[in-house]
């Protein structure tokens, strides 16, 4: 309609000229700003445009009200006693319902195909075979050189992630299993209740504050103490960040542990106390592996977590993409990477921004397997003592 | 008129509906006096007042992405 009010010689130009053309009209007639001076075809494009516009808002506004007054009245003359109303109500809060949890749905189903599909052109710019085994990351940016490709390889990346992983785990899992068994088994009642929740604000506490607590504090205290060690640690280190987001993650550990030790029934715990086992011996050799499958769920789960980790890593962890297996070194992680990638000024559609969506659909399959593996442990085992 | 000022509108016409649906459920309970409604007072208001403003809406949905395209 407004193409058909333009002059002659400019309607008659090809379509790829004509969008260009009726996207600067647009931007006029939305008060954006355009390149260079509007000429006067255009602002008259423009003031036309606008008034389409609206006038189409005033019959679409029209419109609405009748629909919605001949709406009521179809609805008020309905009423007679045998009417059912509520059935016709509940239908409706039904679809409502139905709507909110398909948005949840659909919007992981969305961002997994987005990424499926950024990752497919990624993949055609470089063979998933180099992807997935090459050993060396270092891709060039794209202002250094057209056709000099970098090397994306994901091994020193996900060697990093697992590293770090690896370390927090091995820190948590010690620290909140003892806090699960202390505050369920040993601690008073009231004590309990102010620890619990006080453990829980850890969870809490913004990741990038911790970001900030290791590279200020953890980080340099460990390179002195391995000074003294007589031990190079660098304050940035795959140690640094793996210690601090251990310390993250205790209270998902323990507080999801503590819930299910005290879920073991009071039973067992009576009849390990009547044959004359200990407190200790009831604890390790009776109230654990009942409680063993919701605790491997509950340390999936915070692995998970762990490996989606960006903020402290992105701080503390040196941020140098090299394959090493020494701890105290820096190294780099695949969330790490995504950030480095997508920050900074960088053509979307060039492989090394594509390159996140395909490092980011990989932690997705990671984390997923991770989580659905806890899920599956957790409901298999779960009602076994029950 | 623009788009937020008609979903306001709406929704007063929404509480206008539930408002009319229920005194009109009231009424029609008091005429025929030997009939038991089906349904509370308050379920005939909102079924009036959804009545009057989900076809609109939907309506409005349809119109607002036609003028986005």
């Amino acid at each position: 309609m407004m193409i058909s009010a333009l002059p002659a010689d400019i309607s008659a130009q090809s379509t790829d000229q004509l969008r260009v053309v009726t996207q600067r009209i647009n931007n006029l007639a939305n008060n954006f700003g355009v390149v260079a001076d509007a000429a006067p075809w255009e602002l008259q494009a423009a003031e036309h445009f606008r008034q389409l516009k609206a006038n189409s808002a005033l019959v679409l506004t029209a419109l609405i009200a009748v629909i919605a007054a001949v709406g009521m009245l179809f609805g008020l003359l309905k009423i007679t006693p045998a009417l059912k109303a509520r059935h016709q109500v509940e239908r409706v809060v039904k679809g409502l319902l139905v709507l909110c949890s398909a948005v949840a749905i659909l919007t992981t189903i969305g961002i997994v195909l987005s990424m499926v599909g950024e990752t497919l052109k990624f993949f055609s710019y470089v063979p998933p075979t180099e992807f997935f085994f090459g050993t060396t990351w270092n891709p060039r940016f794209s202002t250094v050189g057209v056709g000099e490709q970098g090397s994306f390889g994901l091994v020193p990346l996900l060697a990093g992630t697992m590293m770090i992983s690896a370390i927090a785990m091995l820190v948590a899992i010690p620290l909140g299993l003892m806090v699960a068994v202390y505050l369920a088994e040993y601690a008073p009642y009231r004590l309990r209740n102010i620890a619990k929740p006080a453990i829980e604000i850890l969870a809490g506490i913004p990741t990038i504050v911790y970001g900030f607590f290791a590279l200020v504090t953890v980080g340099p205290f460990l390179r002195d103490l391995g000074n003294t060690f007589g031990l190079t640690i660098s304050a940035t280190s795959a140690l640094t960040a793996g210690v601090v987001m251990g310390i993250m993650i205790i209270p998902f550990i323990s507080s999801l542990s503590d819930d299910i030790i005290t879920q073991v029934p009071k039973t067992m715990r009576d009849g390990s106390l009547g044959l004359g086992a200990t407190k200790s011996e009831t604890i390790i050799k009776v109230v654990l592996p009942a409680a063993l499958p919701g605790i491997v769920g509950a340390v999936l789960l915070a692995a998970s977590r762990a490996i989606g980790e960006t903020m402290i890593v992105v701080l503390a962890a040196g941020n140098s993409p090299a394959l090493t297996a020494n701890p105290f070194e820096a190294v780099s992680t695949v969330t790490v990477t995504i950030v480095n990638q997508l920050t900074g000024d960088n053509d979307f559609s060039s492989p090394q921004s594509l390159v996140a969506f395909a490092l980011g659909l990989t932690l997705f399959v990671i984390t997923l397997l991770l989580n659905v593996m806890a899920l599956v442990i957790v409901r298999k085992y779960r009602e076994q003592y029950e | 008129m623009s788009n937020l000022s008609l979903i306001v509108v709406l929704l007063v016409l929404l509480a206008l509906g539930y408002q009319f649906g229920t005194r009109r459920s009231r009424s029609v309970a008091t005429v025929n006096p030997n009939l038991r409604m089906h349904s509370r007072p308050h379920h005939y208001g909102m079924m009036v007042g959804l009545w009057a403003v989900l076809p609109a809406f939907l309506f409005f949905c349809y119109g607002c992405g036609c003028l986005l395209l």
